[in-house]
C-alpha cells in the first residue's frame, strides 16, 4: 500500500522551542489532544466499518487505560501520529527517544501501571535501547512501540531500517514484529499483559509503516485481561509446603533478618511486610530498590546493606542464622564476595520468578510467589517473637561504628560556621525532606549522590524512591521524573542527580518546561564523576583519569529553558533555597556545589566480603604522583569549576 | 527439627557438571529460535548442541538443547526458558530420566579414511554400533551413526586410528517414552 505521507519526510522532525504560553501543569493532564485536527484518512475511516492499523493502535492503548505516552515522531511512525491527533491519549514530545523510554519507566515505577513510549524506526528505535535495558534490569513494565519500514522493504537495508527486535532481544521480556494489521490489536493487548504479568518487564512492538496504514475490519470489542500476578501459584500444594517449612524456620531462628527488595514495592506489599515483621519481630533490611518498602522510622527498619550499606547491617547479615529474602535477587552489590556472604544463614527466598531460585545462592526454602501473597500467607503461620537480644546486638554494632568511624560526609570542624563551608549531602537531603514533609518522590541518578540519597533521606512513604538500580544508568533521573510527575501529581517530585548524570539527558529540561511539570532538580555538584573518582582515589592510586567534568552555569541554563535556577555554595543557604524552589509554580533547578572530594562511606572494596568495610580513604601513595592535582583549590566564589 | 535437617546455604552448589539435555516446544514464529539461542549464549555459555525439529504440532517445533552443567545450572536454564513467551513444555532430562523416561538419539555422518586392506576392520567396528556405510570409495568410507551421544563418541574413538576426514553431528533429539506429566507443561504466560 502506498503511503499518503511517505514522500513528506524521511527526517525526524525537530520540535520547535518550548512556548511558554502553551505550558500546562502536569497535574492537570488534559486527556484529549487540543490540537485535534482530523485528516482525510481519519475522516474517511469514520464513515466505514474498516479501521487503519494506526487507529487500532490508538484504540488499543485507550482500552488498556493508557493515560500518557512519551514519544518522538519520524518517518515510519507517522501514520500512528496522524491517528493520535484525534485519539483520547496524552502524548508528551520528548527531546530524545532515550528520554521517552526513561519517562515511561519512571511513570511505571511511580504508578504501578504500564508505561508507554513511542519512536520511529532506525535511530529512533535504537535511542530507546538504554531505556529498555534499564527497565529490563529493574523489571519495569514498559511497552515500547516502534515504527518499522514497510514490509516489502524489510531486509533491504532501507532508509532508517534497523533490526530493533534483534537489537533489543536480550533486554526485553518479549518483542514482536507485527506482520499484519489483522493481528495488531491482539499483539498490543498481549504486550500489555506480558509486560505486567509475573515478573514485569519491557515489551517491544515493532510495527511496519504499511501495517499502520492498512485497513481491516474493526477488531472485536476488547475485554480487559485481569492483571493477574500468578494467583494460582499460591493455591498449589508446593506453595503450602514451602510456607509451612518457611514458618518453621522463622519460628526457630535466633538471628533472623528480612531482606526486602523491589518485589515488595511491585507487589504493593508494604503493609504485608510491616505486619509480617511486627509479628515475627524480625528486623528489616531494604535493598537499594527496596527502599521505602517500610517506613524508615519503624523500629524494625534497619536500612540498606551491601557495598555502601550501613556497617551494622553488614555485620548483622554476616552473623544472621536466617535470611528471609523477599522480592530481591542477591545482586552482587548486596552480597559482596558470595562464599563469605551470610556464612551461617539459611535462606528463605520469596520471589515471583522461579529462575531466581538458586541463581546466586541456593535457598533452604524457595517460595515462588508474589511477595504480598507469600507474606500474607506466612504472617498467620508464625509465632509472635521479639528478638530483643538480636536487635540489641545490631544496635550495639550501630553504636560502635558511629562512635569509632567518622560519619559519612562529616560536617566540617566546629571552628567553621555554616557560612564558611560547602553544604554536605546529608544536609541537602535533610532540607528536601523537611521542605516536603517527607512526602516527596525522590528520583535519583547513579553515583555518589545516589548512595547519599539512599542513606540520608529517610523514606517514610511507600514507593517514594525511584532509581536505576540494576543497570545503573546515568541520565536516568531527569526523564524518569517526567514520568513520575504524570503518575503522581499529588506528590512533590524531586530529582537528585550528580553533575555528570544530569548532563546526559539535560535536553529534557525543554520537555519539562513545556509541560510545566513541577519537578525540582537538585544537582549535587562536585565537578567530578564522583563515584569513579572515589574508586580512583581508593584503588587506582588517585590517578584521576578523565573524571574531572565541567558543566554549564545551571542557573543560566535553567533560564535559557525557562526554568528558575538557584545555586547554593554555602551550608547556611540550603534550607532557604530548597524552600524557594518549592515555592516556584513549576520546575526549578538547584546547583548544590559540594566539597569536591567527598566520599561515600562505608565502602566494601570490590571482591571483598561485606564485613571488610572501609571507613577511611586508604593512605595516599608515597611514590605515585597523581596525574592531576588531588585536591584542586576550590573556586573562590561562584562555585563553578570550569577550568 | 526442620532447621537442622535442611542444608546450609550453598550446599548444593558444588554438584559436579554433567551432560544435560533439555527439551522444549517452541512456536514456529520468526525470532523464537534466535531468542532461545540468545538465552543460551547469555546463560549457558557451555551449551554444545541445539536441535530444532518438526513435531506433532504444525505450529510448533521441538527443541533439544545439550550442554554441560551442574544440576542447579540446568534447572536455572529450564526456568529461564519457561519465561520465554513462545516456549512451552520445558523439561530437563536428568541422566536417570534419560535412561528410563526418555529416548535421546543423534545422527552423525563421518567420512573415515580406509584402504581396501583395512576396510573390513572398519566395517566391523561400525557394525558393532549399528552404523551403516553410506558410501565407499578407494580412500574412505562414509558412515551413518545413529545413537545416543555416548555411542557416537565410542565409534569416533575406535575409528580414530583410521583417520577422520570429515564429520557432521546433528545434536540430540529427544522424546519422552510416555506422555509428559502435566506439571512439566509450563504456561506460556503468567495470566493463566
Amino acid at each position: 500500500m502506498v503511503s499518503a505521507t511517505s514522500t513528506v519526510t524521511h527526517e525526524r522532525d525537530r520540535a520547535s522551542a518550548p512556548d511558554a504560553s502553551r505550558r500546562r501543569s502536569a497535574a492537570t493532564i488534559s486527556p484529549a489532544n487540543p490540537a485535534a485536527n482530523p485528516t482525510e484518512a481519519t475522516t474517511a475511516e469514520r464513515t466505514s466499518q474498516r479501521q487503519t492499523g494506526a487507529r487500532i493502535i490508538c484504540d488499543a492503548l485507550e482500552q488498556e487505560g493508557v493515560e500518557v505516552l512519551f514519544g518522538y515522531p519520524g518517518g515510519t511512525i507517522m501514520p500512528f501520529y496522524d491517528a493520535l491527533a484525534t485519539a483520547n491519549l496524552r502524548h508528551v514530545l520528548v527531546r530524545h527517544e532515550q528520554g521517552a523510554a526513561h519517562a515511561a519507566d519512571g511513570y511505571a515505577r511511580a504508578s504501578g501501571k504500564v508505561g508507554v513510549c513511542v519512536a520511529t524506526s532506525g535511530p529512533g528505535a535504537t535511542n530507546l535501547v538504554t531505556g529498555l535495558a534499564t527497565a529490563f534490569a529493574d523489571s519495569i513494565p514498559v511497552v515500547a512501540i516502534t515504527g518499522q519500514v514497510a514490509r516489502h522493504l524489510i531486509g533491504t537495508d532501507a532508509f532508517q531500517e534497523t533490526d530493533i527486535i534483534g537489537i533489543t532481544q536480550p533486554i526485553t521480556k518479549h518483542s514482536v514484529l507485527v506482520r499484519s494489521v489483522e493481528e495488531l490489536a491482539d499483539c498490543i493487548h498481549q504486550a500489555f499483559a506480558i509486560a505486567r504479568s509475573g515478573r514485569p518487564g519491557p515489551v517491544l512492538l515493532d510495527i511496519p509503516k504499511d501495517v499502520q496504514q492498512a485497513t481491516t475490519d474493526a477488531p472485536p470489542p476488547f475485554t480487559p485481561r485481569q492483571p493477574a500476578r500468578r494467583p494460582s501459584a499460591t493455591a498449589t500444594d508446593a506453595f503450602a509446603t514451602a510456607i509451612g517449612e518457611a514458618a518453621t524456620l522463622i519460628d526457630t531462628a535466633q538471628r533472623p533478618l528480612i531482606l526486602a527488595g523491589h518485589g515488595v514495592l511491585q507487589a504493593k506489599a508494604g503493609e504485608a511486610l510491616v505486619a509480617f515483621a511486627e509479628r515475627s519481630g524480625v528486623p528489616v533490611v531494604t535493598t537499594l530498590l527496596g527502599l521505602s518498602a517500610i517506613p524508615e522510622s519503624h523500629p524494625l527498619a534497619l536500612g540498606m546493606p551491601g557495598m555502601h550499606g550501613l556497617a551494622e547491617i553488614n555485620h548483622a547479615i554476616h552473623h544472621a542464622d536466617l535470611l528471609i529474602a523477599v522480592g530481591m535477587r542477591f545482586d552482587d552489590r548486596v552480597t559482596g564476595d558470595i562464599p563469605r556472604f551470610a556464612p551461617d544463614a539459611r535462606i528463605i527466598h520469596i520471589d515471583i520468578d522461579p529462575s531466581e531460585m538458586g541463581k546466586v545462592l541456593a535457598p533452604t526454602v524457595p517460595v515462588v510467589a508474589d511477595a504480598r501473597a507469600a507474606l500474607e500467607a506466612l504472617t498467620p503461620r508464625i509465632a509472635h517473637r521479639d528478638h530483643s537480644d538480636w536487635r540489641t546486638r545490631i544496635a550495639e554494632w550501630s553504636a560502635e561504628t558511629t562512635k569509632s568511624q567518622p560519619t559519612v560526609a562529616a560536617p566540617s570542624p566546629a571552628t567553621e560556621t555554616d557560612a564558611d563551608r560547602s553544604p554536605t549531602p546529608p544536609e541537602i537531603l535533610a532540607a528536601i525532606r523537611q521542605a516536603t514533609g517527607g512526602r516527596a518522590v525522590l528520583i535519583t541518578d547513579v553515583g555518589q549522590h545516589q548512595m547519599w540519597a539512599a542513606r540520608f533521606y529517610g523514606y517514610e512513604h511507600f514507593n517514594s524512591h525511584i532509581t536505576s538500580g540494576g543497570l545503573g544508568t546515568m541520565g536516568f533521573a531527569l526523564p524518569a521524573a517526567m514520568g513520575a510527575a504524570f503518575a503522581r501529581p499529588d506528590a512533590p517530585i524531586w530529582v537528585v542527580a550528580g553533575d555528570g548524570g544530569i548532563q546526559m539527558n539535560i535536553q529534557e529540561l525543554a520537555t519539562i518546561a513545556e509541560v510545566g511539570a513541577p519537578i525540582k532538580i537538585a544537582i549535587v555538584n562536585n565537578g567530578y564523576l564522583g563515584m569513579v573518582r572515589q574508586w580512583q582515589e581508593f584503588f587506582y592510586q588517585r590517578n584521576y583519569s578523565e573524571t574531572r567534568i565541567t558543566g554549564p552555569d545551571y542557573v543560566k541554563l535553567g533560564e535559557a529553558y525557562g526554568v528558575p535556577g538557584f545555586q547554593v555554595t554555602r551550608a547556611d543557604q540550603v534550607a532557604d533555597v530548597v524552600a524557594a524552589a518549592m515555592a516556584v509554580d513549576g520546575p526549578a533547578i538547584i546547583d548544590f556545589v559540594i566539597e569536591r572530594e567527598e566520599n561515600v562511606f562505608p565502602m566494601v572494596p570490590p571482591g571483598k566480603p561485606n564485613v571488610d568495610m572501609i571507613h577511611h580513604a586508604p593512605s595516599a601513595p608515597t611514590t605515585a604522583t597523581p596525574a592531576t592535582p588531588a585536591a584542586a583549590p576550590r573556586p573562590a566564589s561562584g562555585g563553578r569549576h570550569a577550568e | 527439627m526442620l532447621s537442622e535437617t535442611l542444608p546450609l546455604v550453598g550446599a548444593e552448589r558444588g554438584a559436579a557438571p554433567a551432560r544435560q539435555t533439555i527439551v522444549a516446544l517452541a512456536q514456529r514464529r520468526a525470532g523464537v529460535i534466535e531468542r532461545i539461542a540468545s538465552l543460551l549464549r547469555r546463560r549457558a555459555p557451555t551449551f554444545t548442541t541445539l536441535t530444532v525439529a518438526q513435531c506433532e504440532s504444525p505450529t510448533q517445533s521441538r527443541v533439544t538443547i545439550g550442554f554441560e552443567g551442574a544440576p542447579m545450572v540446568a534447572q536455572q536454564l529450564v526456568e529461564h526458558l519457561r519465561k520465554l513467551v513462545d516456549v512451552s513444555a520445558v523439561t530437563l532430562l536428568t541422566p536417570a530420566a534419560g535412561q528410563e523416561g526418555a529416548v535421546v538419539r543423534e545422527l552423525a555422518l563421518a567420512r573415515i579414511t580406509c584402504s581396501p586392506q583395512n576396510r573390513r576392520e572398519l566395517i566391523d567396528i561400525a557394525h558393532l554400533f549399528g552404523a551403516r556405510a553410506l558410501a565407499v570409495d578407494e580412500e574412505a568410507i562414509t558412515l551413518e551413526i545413529c545413537g545416543d551421544a555416548a555411542t557416537i563418541d565410542s565409534v569416533l574413538l575406535l575409528t580414530r586410528p583410521f583417520g577422520l576426514q570429515s564429520l557432521t553431528r546433528t545434536g540430540g533429539v529427544a522424546l519422552w517414552r510416555a506422555p509428559a506429566d502435566d506439571e512439566d507443561e509450563a504456561p506460556s504466560t503468567d495470566d493463566e
